[in-house]
């Protein structure tokens, strides 16, 4: 399962969700979509999952959600501000 | 208790004559403070500080020392003790108390507190918020001359709702600001505070009001003045940039969700103006404005 780093604090502000590293103090914020995908990243037990219900709420094209997916998932562990939990 | 007075949703009784509101008969007092003498012994364990000013927790409360003023102790949320250096006149020793002490006891309960200005129009509190020299209490006294009331100088104290709690409805202004909006400094020698700036009685509200929208003043190298809105992670971090923080006795987190939660339905706009040139009348105008604005919306 996917989850936050235990010093990445998450708010929700304007539909946008915004992200605190604690241990850096750096922000990110993520716009409505990237906001939508990580809410599902981290109510899914793991990264297909939450893809899947993604590619059945948006219409775009699936291989245009797959890459956008995997690209903010890479971003976010890149930034270590996620990690998997067994 | 000679002195009586309201002031952050407090009500204080004091043995030192303080600038605060009096207290009213429809004071708040679901939280009584008192400040009294006794004897506050410096601590020179105190590890935390502001300048030269030395604080952090001790067995009997939290401890602040001014070295050039007295010692103060916050015990639980509802007793100041004072200890004025030798020779310090009581002006100086109580002008650390509600510039500085009282900050310290609005941490005892979930307050978000901004260091700025606010006032109270028709359709609730405009909090104006930036840094040291950005013209928060000049901008809030000149809208004050257009009808809003004054709520709160130097410390915004924003709790659920979210609502502006009626802090300090005074605003110190420089010499300048105070002859081009109140009048001649010759006949405000009264209004001194003891440092650089006049403390100015502009009519204020003692009533809290709902939060309408908070304003960031900033100068930079623009030729007009204009209003920028903010979303999201930037709203969020520029009003985190202005919260009222204790290092090493207040954490991030709190903040951080605090921020969110109380500003996150609040619109929030960064308000540029030239460093070059006094733009005031062009600030207030903006301001009341978006405010207007917002009253039709």
């Amino acid at each position: 399962m996917i989850r936050l780093i235990d010093t990445v604090m998450l708010s929700r502000v304007d539909d946008e969700i915004v992200l605190l590293d604690g241990a850096s103090g750096k922000y990110f914020g993520l716009n409505p979509v990237g906001s939508r995908l990580v809410e599902l990243l981290l109510e899914s037990p793991d990264d297909e999952a939450a893809l899947r219900r993604a590619i059945s709420e948006y219409e775009a094209p699936e291989e245009l959600i797959r890459t956008d997916f995997k690209s903010l998932v890479g971003n976010l562990r890149s930034r270590g501000l996620i990690h998997e939990e067994a | 208790m000679p002195h009586a007075y309201q002031a952050f949703g407090m009500q204080i009784r004091s043995e030192l004559a303080l600038r605060l509101p009096p207290a009213s008969t429809d004071s708040n007092r679901d939280w009584p403070v008192t400040i009294g003498y006794a004897r506050v012994e410096k601590d020179p364990s105190l590890t935390l500080s502001i300048g030269r000013i030395r604080y952090g927790t001790t067995a009997l409360g939290v401890q602040v020392d001014v070295p050039w003023a007295g010692s103060y102790r916050i015990i639980g949320d509802n007793r100041i003790e004072v200890d004025p250096l030798s020779g310090a006149a009581e002006e100086n020793v109580a002008l650390y108390i509600t510039g500085l002490v009282l900050a310290f006891l609005l941490r005892t309960r979930a307050l978000l507190t901004l260091h700025g200005s606010a006032v109270c129009g028709d359709r609730g509190a405009l909090a104006l918020v930036g840094k040291q020299g950005s013209g928060k209490s000049t901008t809030a006294a000149a809208l004050a001359g257009l009808g809003y009331q004054m709520l709160c100088d130097d410390i915004i104290p924003i709790a659920e709702g979210p609502r502006v709690l009626p802090g300090i409805p005074q605003p110190k202004l420089l010499p300048d600001a105070y002859e081009k909006l109140v009048g001649r400094l010759e006949e405000a020698g009264h209004l001194f505070d003891g440092v650089d700036k006049y403390q100015v009685n502009l009519g204020g509200s003692t009533l809290a009001a709902d939060l309408g929208a908070v304003f960031i003043l900033e100068a930079g190298d623009h030729p007009e003045v204009f209003a920028q809105a903010l979303k999201g992670a930037e709203k969020l971090k520029a009003v985190l940039d202005h919260v009222s923080t204790f290092a090493g006795l207040d954490d991030i987190s709190t903040q951080f969700n605090r921020c969110a939660d109380r500003l996150g339905s609040v619109p929030v706009f960064r308000i540029h103006r030239p460093a070059e040139r006094d733009s005031l009348t062009e600030v207030v105008d903006t301001i009341a404005q978006i405010d207007k604005k917002r009253m039709h919306r």
